[in-house]
């Protein structure tokens, strides 16, 4: 009796500061190295020829890409926001190849928006290539 | 003026107080485990361009590039011939998808002769990775 008195004393003397200390070191830790952004991605197929100089085979449509999200289609301008509308009003088949001409200065970012956009209007085979001399 | 009791209390009472805290630091410890994900975020300079993909990175092999054209693989700059042989090196093929997380202020100017050198390494799919866009989740 006398004993186990005894021992659940000595227990109860056991700090738990230094318990709390590592805890909180730990939470540290994984507050700093964790990371709560879900990555996606955007894939595309890599052109079988120089991307300078291919042509789809099939159905292609050429869009020329300038810095701001400017596009010429068929000898109209564009703006990047405006391309729904006007895929919408076209009516291309899936099977259609997009060509996204870029000028040197467009960023990757209007280059993805574009595509994100083709693929919203069922547009998946895009290609991205520089914009011609 | 007040009993405050033994020092023997005092710690006890002390330690007993704790309790919560350490409580509640395990919670918050275990929901950084379970929920977080440890990213390679050595490039954490690079920003990817924002898009309305819902389809998840998938596991590929991964080439980072920094707005000033800047390639990176595995933390430290390369290039692609480079890493190609890198690769080979390790006794694996270069592989036919690759996973690029190119900062979304790379212009066309840089990626574009990286897609085709992807191209002469017979890479056949490049996946661009994206973040999403605001209020898109």
């Amino acid at each position: 009796m006398h004993l186990q008195s005894h021992h659940r004393k000595a227990l109860r003397r056991i700090s738990l500061t230094p318990l709390a200390d590592l805890v909180f070191i730990l939470l540290v830790f994984f507050i700093l190295e964790t990371s709560f952004v879900e990555f996606r991605e955007v894939a595309f197929k890599v052109p079988d020829e120089p991307t300078k100089a291919s042509h789809a085979e099939g159905e292609s449509l050429s869009i020329q890409v300038f810095p701001g999200g400017k596009l010429w289609i068929d000898g109209e301008s564009l703006a990047l926001a405006d391309l729904s509308q006007w895929l919408l009003r076209q009516q291309f088949s899936a099977e259609t190849a997009v060509i996204l001409q870029a000028e040197d200065s467009v960023s990757l970012q209007i280059l993805v928006e574009a595509m994100d956009l083709l693929r919203a209007q069922s547009l998946p085979r895009v290609q991205i290539q520089a914009l011609g001399d | 003026m007040f009993d405050l009791g033994s020092q023997h209390d005092r710690k006890k009472l002390s330690d007993d107080n704790m309790l919560p805290v350490i409580n509640m630091t395990f919670l918050l410890l275990l929901f950084f485990i379970v929920v977080g994900n440890f990213s390679e975020n050595y490039m954490k300079d690079i920003a990817p361009p924002e898009s309305s993909s819902q389809v998840l990175r998938q596991e590929a092999e991964e080439l980072s590039l920094s707005a000033d054209g800047t390639l990176w693989w595995r933390g430290e700059a390369t290039t692609l011939s480079n890493w190609a042989s890198q690769l080979q090196a390790e006794g694996q093929a270069v592989p036919v998808r690759v996973s690029l997380r190119a900062d979304g202020q790379t212009p066309a100017a840089t990626i574009i002769p990286l897609i085709d050198e992807l191209r002469l390494l017979k890479v056949t799919r490049l996946a661009l990775v994206t973040v999403n866009s605001p209020g898109q989740y």
